[in-house]
């Protein structure tokens, strides 16, 4: 018990432990999976990536040759950004997406 | 009229003392765990949000038993806290009875609603009142001993009765339910004990209860073994100040269980108490 | 005769089951155990699903096991393919199976301090368990559900940089671990609350066949990493820890001091570390037959079987989950228990129950 008492007075001279989130900003670190980033010049619409995904997010345009990600399903797994031959689709570091108004299917690009 | 103006602004005091101390109490024991704790005045706040809230009474219950009892507990607190705060001599009798009336009232809250929770937490309470009682009572017959008259008088008593403040000192922590005796009220084992089924203002005045007790009881402490001073502001800090040694306690202990309470009670703060008896009754 | 209801709901239980005790006074008379709350029904899930699209699904079965649930998984579909994978490959995915073994037991502990009411201790816990969360999430990019393994390999690298992260992170922990098993050992009060308290002997443990840290604290010698080596365990040198005594503390003690194991066996594997490339090819179909796999998750072991007619979709996956296994053994552990002591013994086990219901 002579430990606890020694570690608690000594935490009452410390800074607390607690980071006040959304007052000071958080970093995180280099192959977080976050909100994805699309460049529409670098995809030759393979395909590949609607094949891969494991719920079904992606949808491909063969025609446009755009793809369209339902950010409600997706699971931030990384397999498409594994599998595409030219590094079209790469995961940021952006993880605060939470919007205030409705918007039916939330879907990106 | 003056008495009763008096009374209410007594116990407008004493609300606001008990909130205070539990926005300090939890902000010290989150300090002493390294992380931020709420802000002092939550417990403000959290009173105000349960004036707004339905109460619901349970079907299985008695109603006027479930209204009433919560109230009736902050009560004999209150005149508990008059007597000490105002008399010149206090009935030990009247004392005793008041401080028996308040566990009697928690014990009438747990039995109002028939649930497991409830039950088991009133039962406990029964336990732990019977046998943490006895050394306060002990050591309030020590000091009128001493003054040889039931009538006791404030006066600075720790110098010849050290045992018996000592085991007034053990039995705040368990008749108030804290940490490591807050068996009654074990959040992890009997969700909330005697408080189950309450809800708006009754919760409230629950948490009030249970929040008043520690000063209530360390003012009786403070006036009949440490003096009571002329200044009322020092005699209201030192209870003030004293409480947080309450806070430090809880922080750093585990809970027990009801039987090794009890052996606790029975064999270490009982003879603690007798033996001042014995001296102060010796001449 | 009270029934007095453990239920789905208590500030007791992380997840939902059903204990219901039939008590006399304060003693436990009967137990009556119901389960099935958390069902979502992922084996039927699997039967639908590409298997290569499979190991996301398996790994979100359950927070705090979940890197042992992608490691089994992907042993089972290599076992089916026939593929040998790289010992770089191998050597990462014990790293991270160990790190997550830290995190679980570090849960426990501040659980079980929690429930006996010992709040400074139960904060202290997860605040080193933050520690060892920052390292996952340099290794992986998230905190729980880190999707390193994959079929033929893991999916990301560990280089200099991140391992310099790795053992700093162990260096801090270490001292604190070792003086807060310091404190279980000796503190009074922890004594008197988890002595003597749910006990399960050794004839017992072998008749309701516990796996885990449950087995080993009631002296049972089992351990997959011991008994069928998979990954790098073949290459490491490392102890299992077995108590004797079988009540709370000796479970306590024996999940603590697996944690000063397992940052034993993370300092020689980052040490030890082979070259190499980090995936395989794979061909895209399976082949048929029944296969299985094995590993040791924080709670014990995990067992994977499959049956397959070839194609794509895996015909049949079971799982049996070492929560599966150990929750039988309640009904002896909490006879002639105080009902203060129910709870405790219920968290002694570890129960996941996301893991238990699939």
């Amino acid at each position: 018990m002579i430990r606890i008492i020694k570690e608690c007075l000594a935490n009452l001279a410390k800074k607390p432990f607690t980071r006040n989130y959304p007052r000071e900003a958080v970093d995180v670190p280099e192959c977080f999976r976050g909100l994805h980033s699309y460049d529409r010049d670098k995809c030759i619409a393979c395909g590949l990536c609607e094949r891969v995904c494991p719920t079904d997010a992606i949808k491909v345009d063969r025609v446009k040759r755009r793809i369209t990600i339902n950010i409600g399903r997706c699971i931030f797994c990384g397999y498409c950004q594994d599998i595409c031959p030219k590094g079209a689709i790469k995961l940021t570091k952006r993880f605060e997406i939470i919007k205030t108004n409705e918007e039916k299917n939330f879907s990106s690009r | 009229m003056h008495i009763m103006f008096g009374q209410i602004i007594l116990g407008l005091i004493a609300f606001a003392l008990a909130m205070l101390y539990e926005g300090i109490d939890r902000k010290i024991h989150a300090r002493m765990q390294n992380r931020r704790g709420p802000s002092i005045f939550q417990p403000f706040f959290d009173f105000a949000k349960l004036i707004k809230k339905e109460i619901i009474i349970p079907r299985w219950s008695n109603k006027n038993l479930l209204l009433l009892s919560p109230i009736f507990a902050i009560a004999a607190l209150l005149l508990i806290f008059t007597i000490v705060l105002t008399q010149e001599s206090v009935n030990i009798i009247i004392l005793v009875y008041f401080l028996l009336l308040s566990a009697a009232f928690t014990i009438i809250m747990g039995f109002s609603v028939i649930s497991p929770f409830m039950s088991i937490g009133a039962i406990r309470e029964i336990l732990l009142v019977v046998s943490c009682e006895i050394p306060i009572i002990l050591s309030l017959i020590a000091v009128a001993v001493k003054q040889s008259s039931l009538y006791i008088q404030p006066g600075v008593f720790i110098l010849a009765l050290p045992f018996s403040g000592l085991a007034f000192l053990l039995s705040i922590l368990g008749k108030s339910s804290r940490t490591p005796f807050d068996i009654p009220e074990a959040e992890t084992e009997i969700v909330a004990g005697y408080a189950t089924e309450l809800s708006g203002i009754l919760l409230g005045f629950a948490r009030i209860f249970s929040n008043l007790k520690i000063p209530v009881l360390i003012s009786v402490f403070v006036t009949f073994f440490l003096g009571r001073p002329d200044s009322m502001l020092i005699y209201i800090s030192e209870i003030f100040f004293l409480s947080f040694v309450v806070t430090i306690i809880r922080t750093i202990t585990a809970r027990l269980r009801i039987d090794q309470a009890l052996k606790f009670f029975i064999f270490i703060a009982i003879p603690l108490a007798m033996i001042d008896v014995i001296r102060a009754s010796m001449p | 005769m009270t029934v007095f209801p453990i239920g789905p709901q208590h500030p007791a239980l992380l997840e939902p089951f059903s204990v219901k005790v039939d008590t006399e006074g304060e003693r436990v008379k009967g137990v009556e155990i119901r389960l099935g709350y958390a069902h979502r029904g992922i084996e039927k899930l699997f039967e639908n699903m590409n298997f290569y699209k499979t190991i996301p699904l398996a790994e979100r079965i359950c927070g705090i096991c979940s890197g042992a649930h992608t490691i089994c998984c992907s042993q089972i579909f290599e076992n089916c393919l026939n593929l040998e994978i790289s010992n770089r490959a191998k050597c990462i995915r014990t790293i991270v199976a160990e790190l997550e073994r830290i995190h679980s037991h570090l849960l426990f502990a501040g659980e079980l301090m929690h429930i006996i009411g010992f709040k400074t201790l139960f904060m202290f816990f997860w605040k080193i368990r933050e520690y060892v969360l920052d390292a996952l999430e340099t290794i992986s990019g998230n905190r729980i559900n880190y999707s390193m393994s994959t079929i033929g390999g893991v999916r990301r690298d560990i280089d200099e940089k991140i391992s310099k992260i790795t053992l700093n992170c162990l260096d801090k922990i270490e001292n604190k671990v070792r003086e807060y098993i310091r404190e279980c050992e000796g503190d009074k009060l922890i004594k008197l609350r988890t002595e003597g308290i749910g006990l399960l002997s050794k004839s017992e443990a072998r008749k309701y066949c516990c796996v885990g840290p449950v087995a080993r604290a009631s002296s049972l010698e089992i351990d997959v990493r011991k008994d069928i080596p998979y990954a790098f365990y073949g290459s490491i040198d490392f102890d299992i820890v077995v108590f004797d005594e079988g009540d709370v503390k000796a479970r306590l003690l024996a999940r603590l001091y697996e944690i000063l194991e397992s940052i034993e066996i993370i300092k020689q594997a980052i040490k030890n570390m082979p070259d190499g490339n980090i995936k395989t090819r794979f061909p895209w179909k399976l082949n048929e037959g029944e296969f299985m796999a094995c590993v040791e998750a924080p709670r014990g072991e995990l067992f994977y079987y499959l049956f397959s007619k070839g194609g794509l979709k895996p015909y049949r996956m079971r799982i049996r989950t070492p929560t599966y296994a150990n929750i039988a053994s309640l009904e002896v552990m909490l006879q002639d228990a105080n009902i203060a002591d129910v709870p405790v013994i219920i968290s002694s086990i570890d129960p996941c129950i996301s893991c238990l219901d699939r």
